[in-house]
């Protein structure tokens, strides 16, 4: 164990997860609507933005702006990817989730 | 394709949006809403869309503001961790610079403390805007009084005649008192006689006591807390009495709390007016009382003034015609004569009132411009020096800078980060400046003569304004190195062409010259004001002050008096004693109109200084006569004789004075006696040096109010237990008092002493300032010049050119301070000594011994960081290529 745990929010999670299972750099308009679709809730563009800035901040995720497009009379446009600390945060968070899970079962098998 | 217009989001939830977005990723945000926004006008039409984006913008404000909040903060403590630890880095430095500002924080709390207190005298009162003084301003043949007092029958008068008088009080001030509780006896000289109204004008708690019947009763007393249990313990003395100066007992009816430092009066004993036969008196024409009045609520105080003068007129012409036989307007016309009431507000009166009968020693307003100016100049100083090394080292730390700026930091980052840190600095200079001030606040209280106390200062008023004031400070101070160092192209960096700073560099100078002009010329402002104590104590006065025991209360001794003279002077140890209650020294003020070679019309009366003296007085004095002679047992005549000064020869125009005479008034009848001048003594100094030398006026008349007692000997106590022993002889129980003139010639002039000790003071402050600045900067040359001293000693310098060079510039300054300070000081100081109608010439000594000083100083502080640098070794400096 290195340092003190970086303690994410629920909401910091779920957009991290998201990120993630993305693959490949994405968009802030492209992670909300994963997110609405996946939790069925309507989330708002500064829900969203919020965690993902964050994260963006304290390095679970890194971002570039891109090359003003063609279309959209020429805007740039800003990319998320995740980084392997962010990566290797959700393993970590998974894995505690697990141990404690087979605790529970371990109590469910034994009665 | 739907109409335009529609298509636009709304714009009051759009202007909602537009104020709380994060600015780092605005574009990006407004370009995801407005997207969102167009695709929902297409799918759901522009109802809906419109709809969304209000529900959007109202979910979302408080979101993103509570963001920016959070945003804004964690970036503020980043800079506060890079600050502190920059500070450690450069650890020397930053104490320096904290220090400096701290010390130039500390001066002004204080003094922020002094002028807080100055201002706040009387307003304890709760009617205290409401309160006024009615001073005197008077007129008689030619000579102008002005007086904190006025007669007896004004208050009732004023309150009978004008509705907007509420309430009136008068106090008697007459002198000092002898107090008796059995064995314990003291004098007390914080007396006063006042009205039973006391309690309705001024709010002093009585602890013991109902204030409405207090005061009523002729000899009865009330008397502070402290004095209370000086007399009485623990005991509460109502009912019990007191006995007045060996012949009355007066009653004690209350004990009030004591009277707060910050007052213009302060008794420890009141006794009731009533006891004061004088009070009674129906006289218009003698000016006894200090009077003060209570107006109504929104009454005007100067439309009361207008109604004095009609009122003045209508008392005072029943007297004015008895004794200058023409009606009261008339004496007015002819110039002769005349009088005038005026009020003063109560809250002014501690700082403007500079009149006769004052009911304690003022201040004066001009010292509380004088400390807040002092105040200003060593913070200005302070900030100056922060600026100066603030700009100085963060050319040093130009490497960072260029690393920084050469991948992208922005600007505005740049600059909030030198802001952060210089406010860091301000901050950390504020805490060290209260303790500073804390520790400091005992020697200040005993210099200024006061009380302050620390904790006045945690109000939320002036604890908001220190707050904003070191902010501010921080700011401006941080604002400059801030923009300068940003504003560096990156490039002359990696060069070797290192910031020289020579545009700047004028400035720089300037505020270092500015810096040491004003110690330099505290500097001499001090060496001025301990010349000018020097020269007054060593001023020939025309008497001889050393060696003179002055014995008081001899009034006591009653009949007793001579007997007890003659006693004293058969001691080997007493040169000779004269009774008389006037001394040279200050205080001894009896001022009587004096009448040259019997003419006895107005336009002859002058005003002029009466003593009445016996026949040891010159004697003993060590006075002078130049002309005639003294008076003398020989000469029965002598009691209608008197002895005159020089000045009063000059007054009078007198060539030959030994044939004149003159005469004075001896009753209130106009009875008048003639005296022949049989002698003139040598002018001597009883006022302080401040005042010209008055006519004077000296009389053979018994007045055994003190004894002056000429000793010569060695064993001073002895002396001093020979005569106490006497007085216990002849006077049993009675208070022994005694004094030194030369001590009482000295209390003249405290005011020059505390002076002389409050320039040292800030003038030493000055100077620690300005030399921490000095050090401050002597190591960033130092730092700058390594290279070029590095190749210089490579080419053959040896170490003590080196020396010179690096001194060669302050030196320079140095001058410059000088030219500059020299003429600033010798006006200042010019000014201040035409106060004094004695006073010793400015020679040019005084200021070279302040350059002297101010090189020395500065040099001994550079010296080390010189001679350092021209040690090093040109292999080290010529190193980092």
């Amino acid at each position: 164990m290195d340092g003190p745990m970086k303690f994410l929010t629920r909401q910091e999670e779920l957009v991290l997860l998201t990120v993630h299972t993305i693959n490949r750099e994405t968009t802030l308009k492209e992670i909300r609507r994963l997110l609405i679709e996946h939790t069925g809730k309507e989330w708002s563009i500064s829900s969203v933005y919020v965690p993902l800035d964050r994260l963006d901040v304290n390095g679970l995720l890194e971002s570039r702006i891109g090359q003003p497009s063609s279309t959209r009379g020429g805007k740039a446009k800003k990319y998320y990817s995740i980084t392997e600390e962010g990566k290797s945060a959700l393993v970590e968070l998974r894995e505690l989730a697990d141990s404690l899970w087979k605790r529970i079962d371990g109590f469910a098998i034994n009665g | 394709m739907a109409d335009r217009k529609e298509l636009h989001p709304p714009r009051f939830a759009h202007w909602m949006l537009l104020s709380v977005i994060p600015l780092k990723d605005r574009g990006f945000l407004l370009d995801d809403f407005r997207d969102v926004f167009d695709e929902m006008s297409e799918s759901d039409g522009s109802r809906a869309a419109q709809l969304w984006y209000w529900r959007q913008a109202i979910k979302t404000v408080p979101e993103f503001f509570m963001y920016s909040i959070y945003l804004g903060i964690t970036m503020l403590g980043n800079y506060i961790k890079i600050a502190f630890r920059n500070m450690k880095r450069q650890k020397v430095y930053s104490f320096i610079n904290i220090m400096g500002l701290a010390v130039g924080m500390a001066c002004c709390l204080l003094i922020l403390l002094f002028v807080q207190d100055e201002l706040s005298y009387d307003r304890y009162n709760e009617h205290a805007d409401r309160i006024y003084r009615i001073a005197g301003d008077f007129n008689m043949g030619g000579q102008n009084f002005n007086t904190a007092t006025i007669c007896a029958p004004a208050a009732e008068a004023v309150k009978a005649e004008f509705p907007e008088i509420v309430e009136t009080v008068r106090f008697r001030a007459d002198g000092s008192y002898i107090l008796r509780n059995g064995d314990i006896s003291f004098r007390e000289s914080r007396v006063v006689y006042a009205d039973s109204t006391f309690f309705k004008l001024f709010t002093i708690p009585l602890l013991e006591g109902d204030p409405s019947t207090a005061l009523h009763a002729p000899n009865t007393m009330i008397i502070s807390e402290s004095t209370s249990e000086k007399y009485f313990g623990n005991q509460n003395p109502v009912g019990k009495s007191l006995r007045i100066d060996n012949s009355d007992d007066f009653a004690v009816t209350g004990v009030y709390r004591d009277i707060p430092g910050n007052s213009h009066f302060n008794f420890d004993v009141i006794f009731s007016m009533a006891s004061r036969a004088e009070s009674r008196q129906t006289t218009w024409l003698s000016n006894n009382f200090n009077t003060y009045i209570l107006l109504r609520e929104n009454a005007d105080p100067a439309e009361l003034e207008t109604k004095f003068p009609a009122l003045l007129r209508k008392n005072m012409n029943a007297e004015v015609e008895r004794f200058f036989g023409i009606s009261y307007e008339a004496l007015e016309k002819a110039g002769k004569g005349s009088a005038t009431y005026y009020l003063q507000p109560l809250t002014d009166i501690h700082l403007n009132s500079d009149l006769i009968a004052e009911l304690g020693v003022n201040s004066d307003i001009k010292y509380v411009y004088i400390f807040t100016a002092i105040a200003l100049f060593i913070l200005v100083i302070a900030c100056i020096n922060f600026v100066n090394l603030s700009t100085a080292r963060s050319a040093g730390r130009a490497t960072e800078v260029g690393v920084r700026k050469a991948i992208g930091s922005f600007r505005k980052q740049l600059v909030s980060q030198f802001l952060t840190e210089s406010l860091v600095v301000s901050f950390a200079a504020l805490v060290i400046a209260v303790f500073i001030t804390l520790a400091v606040l005992p020697y200040f209280n005993a210099l200024s003569g006061k009380t302050l106390m620390f904790t006045s200062l945690l109000n939320p008023g002036t604890m908001l304004f220190v707050i904003v004031v070191s902010v501010s400070a921080g700011l401006l101070a941080g604002l400059y190195p801030a923009l300068y160092i940003s504003a560096i192209c990156p490039v002359n960096i990696f060069s070797e062409k290192r910031i020289s700073g020579k545009g700047n560099g004028l400035l720089r100078s300037g505020l270092v010259v500015f810096q040491l002009t004003t110690s330099i010329v505290l500097v001499i402002s001090t060496i001025v004001v301990y010349n000018q104590l020097g020269f007054i104590q060593n001023k020939k006065i025309g008497f001889n002050k050393e060696q003179v025991l002055v014995l008081g209360n001899t009034y006591l001794l009653d009949t007793q008096v001579q007997t007890f003279k003659d006693i004293i002077s058969n001691n080997p140890g007493v040169v000779s004693a004269t009774v008389s209650g006037y001394l040279p020294a200050q205080g001894s003020h009896n001022s009587s109109a004096v009448f040259p070679d019997g003419k006895l019309d107005d336009a002859s009366a002058t005003s002029m200084n009466c003593w009445s003296v016996d026949n040891d007085y010159i004697k003993t004095m060590g006075m002078n006569i130049v002309l005639g002679r003294d008076f003398s047992r020989d000469f029965l005549t002598d009691s209608s004789n008197v002895i005159i000064n020089q000045a009063a020869v000059k007054q009078f125009g007198w060539d030959k004075p030994l044939e004149r005479k003159l005469s004075k008034a001896i009753n209130n009848r106009g009875g008048m006696r003639s005296y022949d001048v049989i002698g003139v003594v040598e002018d001597f100094h009883f006022e302080s040096l401040r005042n010209n030398i008055e006519p004077l006026v000296l009389f053979l008349e018994p007045n055994n109010i003190k004894i002056s007692v000429r000793i010569q000997t060695d064993d001073i106590a002895g002396i001093i237990g020979f005569i106490r022993g006497e007085w216990n002889k002849l006077a049993p129980g009675q208070p022994f008092e005694y004094s030194f003139l030369d001590d009482r010639f000295n209390n003249m002039y405290q005011a020059e002493r505390k002076l002389g000790s409050i320039f040292s003071v800030f003038a030493a402050l000055a100077i620690f300032i300005g030399c921490l600045g000095l050090l401050g900067l002597a190591s960033y040359m130092a730092e700058l010049k390594t290279k070029e001293i590095g190749i210089r000693k490579t080419l053959g310098a040896s170490d003590s050119v080196i020396m010179m060079m690096l001194t060669r510039e302050f030196v320079k300054w140095i001058t410059v301070a000088n030219i500059i300070a020299w003429p600033v000081g010798w006006y200042i100081m010019d000014r201040w000594l035409q106060n004094y109608a004695y006073r010793y010439e400015m020679g040019i000594g005084i200021f070279l011994l302040s350059g002297l000083i101010a090189l020395t100083v500065a040099l001994v502080t550079i010296s080390y960081q010189a001679l350092k640098a021209s040690r090093a070794k040109p292999v080290d400096s010529l190193r980092y290529q």
